[in-house]
């Protein structure tokens, strides 16, 4: 457990990522896409798509710089040990708000759509609960885990679009760059939020068999899961049109309840979408929660980072309790979102910069 | 049965053990023998006769059988009777000690070296040895072969005599196929690596033997194939081994309870054969077997999770066919696991997923039945679990027409009397069958009993539940290694010869490999230039023939 | 109460999560670090365990009280 061995090979790495990024902001991100720029949501989608590729490209190159470190040990090697800390703190803190919040609003669906007389604590800590042991594994199991889980997602998903395509109207999707431009940015900004769980490649890389190949591992996990999300978007849209998608809280839930498989044989398959759609959320909470405990681990220059797995799971419990209701909570998340972005694409491309004019940091290429 | 030994205590003994000098595994050394002390013979045969008597107490069945060699030098004989062949003994041992045989002169024979003289000139008996050691006589008696001590000499002769009942070849009773060898282990361990070696006669076969358990003193077999099997594979075997120390192995499920990876968790980790071939297949792979004298059961590792839903005659049939049975085996398999839980949640939490006309049929049969559907499919499972421990245990004559009519009838009345609805009864009857499909009964009993929690926990939290505990089985999987190999190779981490025979059954001329999971030092398998069968490269060869020369 | 100026959703359910935290932390991770010899970690763990504990309490007394 304490030792490190490089296990991982690209393909997982990638399986890693791409089940993050797919996770329980699935659901709302049409009508994030929509709220932005109407029309313009699966164009929106695709900026931000580009835009969390950049900021995944720096942790990416970072990590082949240093491909032995994560980023709170190299980040001290590069700004100085107290800074380092300090940003290494924030992210962590981010990391677990970030848990805490797909922990709650993974329970705020559950117990809307399918277990209307469970109080959402008890989906939310059983979630947890869930997430705090299968984080309690090695970094190679951590991978398989993933490894696992990725085709259950992907498959679904795309079976689940594709068959929605038969209710669709290309029509919906025009104009190309929606009615009101003007609030692509924030669009962009939001829904980039939604890829911040791909920050999880600055452990996974000191694990990798060749870390040279990080950046290829980002750029295909990017293309899959940003492609998953702008199929969704584009789905959603052409399904439903934009103005009915802003009424919507859940549109990809209510797509997948309009589709029905070929001949009838299953109606309403929002049901067993659920029962998928709750692989996607534990794999994004375990590598949040897996992120949080390893850095935190790393920042306290411990050797176990089994220690935190019981003993954050109150302190996220309670921050995900914070919010009265499903309002104030999204709006938690759009603005820790924004926060994150800073920590999650920012704080890299300086590091990398800074890696750079210093001519700190060898190649991977010689693994 | 008194066992003591558990992991813990494995370890610190472990410890212990490794603070004493060497001493190969297993064996215990200081004496055992009621505290006699080992030590040389010294040559007085009336000394040693009473040692050996007061070692062995009240004991009726040693005899001591005294006579002189060649007439002129006092001897004994030492034998448990019901361990060997009278026949032998009187004709390869006695027969040639008391005779003197022609050509030799047995006069001028000094009395240290006697019995050596004996054994390589004047016995017939092809398993000799001498022995100066105490403790190494007595156990050697213990064990059914013959002592032969002589006045004067400090040494003494054991043969090799022991002959034990055994039943004949037969089916194993638990693995039963239609097309494939009918021949399984029995109980000694000699017939059964006998078993083996014709199977596999390869020179780099290799049998290490080891002795566990101190009283049992059961001789334990290694076998490998050298230049094949990965050697740190065998050095963690060889030390998991070497750490028991315990009473009794009375049968090879008690070794595989101290080496396996993980006592805690619900699947099998070690995997367990009564057939020679599986055996032979296996090894060719890389994997190590472990024979225990007494059992006819031998353990197989590591051991991977898709090699419970495999069966003999899926390699002796052809590929297409038994590809289709394999899926629907894995099909049974994970019904056995996920269908009550499934049919739990779909009718207490998510009726609508059932199709309209069918809803109406399932609302009807529910309605007469007093408790909720979790608490119904409950109590029908652990009836069924109850009927079919029972179902073991009876006797031959009534036991098969006892079960059906046990199920059918009790299913039926429970209907009638409202206890449970018909699709309750079909569901759990289906997964019972699915259940048995298992080839693997160890695998099997594992999904048996997980899928109680997944009952309780689908009638709490409906599919949101079962999909928990999927999730919970499924990284459970993930985790779990078995002597270093990952529980879910070769699906996870991913080895494309290895999916070969995951899911399907590749036609054999495309599996050339062997599973690199198990790091083989010689991973092509012989032959591998064959690309494919025989016919079809003839018959692209003689394309331009005319038909009637194709039959050559 | 609130807290970051929302509304909290209900502390007492929390309670019996500090307690069972902790206790899993000190019985589970802080005695294989023992066992393991790794005296920083089992330092770490012992305190993180209590501090659980001690959370729980506070909140328990926070109900009572209020």
């Amino acid at each position: 457990m304490t030792k490190a061995t490089r296990d991982i090979s690209a393909l997982q790495a990638a399986a890693v990522l791409v089940s993050t990024i797919i996770g329980v902001g699935v659901l709302p991100l049409p009508l994030f896409a929509v709220r932005a720029a109407d029309t313009g949501g699966p164009l929106v989608t695709l900026l931000a798509c580009i835009c969390a590729l950049v900021g995944l490209m720096f942790v990416a190159l970072l990590g082949m710089r240093f491909p032995d470190e994560s980023i709170i040990q190299y980040s001290e090697r590069l700004i100085g040990k107290w800074p380092a800390r300090a940003v290494g703190l924030c992210v962590i803190v981010f990391f677990a708000l970030l848990t805490s919040l797909t922990a709650r609003e993974f329970g705020e669906v559950v117990v809307t759509s399918v277990l209307k007389q469970t109080p959402v604590e008890v989906t939310v800590i059983v979630m947890l609960m869930l997430a705090a042991i299968s984080a309690r594994n090695t970094m190679t199991t951590f991978a398989y885990i993933h490894f696992f889980y990725v085709p259950l997602l992907l498959v679904p998903g795309l079976l689940i679009v594709a068959l929605s395509l038969k209710n669709a109207e290309p029509l919906n999707l025009q104009p190309i760059w929606g009615n009101r431009p003007g609030g692509m940015f924030d669009g962009i900004v939001t829904i980039a939020a939604l890829f911040q769980g791909s920050f999880v490649l600055t452990i996974v890389i000191p694990a990798m068999r060749k870390p040279a190949k990080a950046l290829v591992v980002s750029l295909y996990s990017i293309l899959i899961a940003g492609g998953l999300y702008v199929v969704i978007v584009i789905a959603v849209v052409s399904v439903f049109g934009a103005e009915e998608t802003r009424e919507l809280l859940w549109p990809t839930l209510e797509l997948a309840k309009a589709t029905s498989l070929p001949a009838n044989v299953l109606e309403r398959l929002d049901g067993a979408f659920l029962a998928v759609w709750v692989t996607a959320v534990f794999t994004t909470l375990l590598s949040s929660y897996y992120l949080t405990s390893q850095s935190l681990t790393q920042l306290l220059r411990l050797q176990e980072p089994r220690i935190f797995t019981f003993f954050l799971v109150p302190f996220v419990f309670v921050i995900a309790m914070v919010p009265a209701n499903i309002v104030k909570m999204y709006e938690a998340v759009v603005n820790v979102g924004r926060i994150g972005l800073m920590l999650t694409i920012a704080y890299p491309g300086l590091l990398l910069l800074i890696a750079v004019l210093r001519k700190k940091g060898g190649s991977a290429l010689g693994r | 049965m008194p066992l003591f030994g558990n992991r813990t205590h494995l370890q610190s003994r472990r410890s212990r053990r490794k603070k004493r000098t060497a001493g190969d595994a297993g064996t215990s050394t200081g004496g055992d023998g009621g505290g006699s002390g080992g030590g040389p013979l010294d040559g007085r045969l009336d000394e040693l006769l009473a040692k050996v008597t007061h070692v062995f107490g009240t004991d009726t069945t040693l005899t001591v059988r005294k006579f002189r060699i060649f007439g002129t030098y006092p001897a004994a004989m030492l034998y448990f009777p019901n361990m060997l062949d009278q026949n032998t003994l009187n004709e390869t041992i006695l027969k040639p000690s008391m005779s003197v045989p022609t050509g030799l002169d047995p006069s001028e024979w000094s009395a240290p070296e006697l019995l050596d003289r004996l054994a390589s000139e004047a016995l017939w008996h092809s398993d000799c040895r001498r022995t100066e050691d105490f403790n190494d006589l007595i156990e050697a008696l213990l064990h059914g072969d013959t002592v032969l001590a002589a006045e004067g000499s400090e040494a003494a002769l054991v043969v090799g005599t022991r002959q034990i009942d055994k039943r004949g070849i037969d089916q194993p009773g638990t693995e039963q196929v239609i097309r494939g060898p009918r021949e399984g282990f029995v109980e000694p361990l000699g017939p059964n690596i006998a078993l083996i070696r014709y199977r596999l006669q390869a020179a780099e076969l290799r049998t290490r033997q080891l002795t566990i358990g101190r009283k049992t003193r059961s001789k334990v077999v290694v076998c490998y194939m050298e230049g094949l099997t990965d050697p740190d594979l065998l050095a963690e075997v060889d030390r998991r081994l070497g750490g028991i120390d315990i009473d009794a192995v009375l049968d090879s499920g008690y070794l595989e309870q101290f080496i396996e990876d993980n006592q805690w968790s619900p699947f099998p980790q070690v995997q367990y054969t009564e057939r020679p071939d599986k055996v032979v297949a296996n090894l060719l792979e890389g994997r190590v077997a472990i024979l225990v004298d007494g059992s006819p059961l031998a353990l197989i590792v590591p051991t991977v999770f898709n090699q419970f839903y495999q069966a003999v005659e899926d390699y002796t049939e052809r590929f297409m066919q038994m590809s289709a049975i394999r899926m629907a085996r894995l099909v049974a398999l994970v019904f056995s696991l996920v269908f009550p839980a499934i049919y739990v949640s779909v009718i207490s939490f998510n009726p609508e997923l059932i199709p309209t006309e069918f809803a109406v049929a399932v609302a009807g049969g529910r309605a007469g039945v007093p408790w909720p559907a979790v608490v119904e499919v409950l109590i029908i499972e652990i009836s069924m679990e109850v009927l079919r421990e029972a179902t073991i245990r009876l006797p031959q004559q009534v036991g098969g027409a006892l079960s059906i009519v046990g199920v059918l009838v009790i299913g039926q009345a429970a209907v009638a009397a409202g206890f449970a609805s018909p699709i309750t009864v079909v569901i759990i009857a289906l997964t019972t069958i699915g259940s048995f499909a298992t080839p693997a009964y160890n695998a099997a009993l594992a999904l048996r009993l997980l899928r109680f929690p997944l009952i309780i926990i689908a009638g709490i939290f409906g599919l949101y539940g079962v999909m928990i505990g999927l999730i919970l089985i499924a990284n459970h999987l993930l985790s779990l290694k078995s002597f270093g190999v990952p529980y879910l190779s070769p699906l996870v981490p991913a080895d494309a010869e290895g999916m070969k025979d995951v899911l399907i059954r590749g036609p054999l001329w495309w599996m050339k490999r062997r599973p690199a999971f198990l790091k083989p030092k010689n991973p092509v398998r012989v032959g591998s230039e064959m690309t494919e069968p025989p016919e079809t490269k003839s018959r692209k060869q003689e394309g331009a023939h005319s038909p009637s020369t194709e039959k050559e | 109460m609130t807290i970051f100026g929302q509304g909290v959703n209900y502390y007492a359910f929390s309670i019996p999560i500090w307690f069972l935290g902790g206790m899993l932390v000190l019985l589970v991770d802080a005695r294989r670090c023992k066992m393991a010899g790794q005296r920083k970690d089992e330092r770490f763990a012992r305190f993180a365990g209590w501090l659980n504990i001690a959370l729980g309490v506070i909140f328990l007394v926070r109900e009572w009280a209020v």
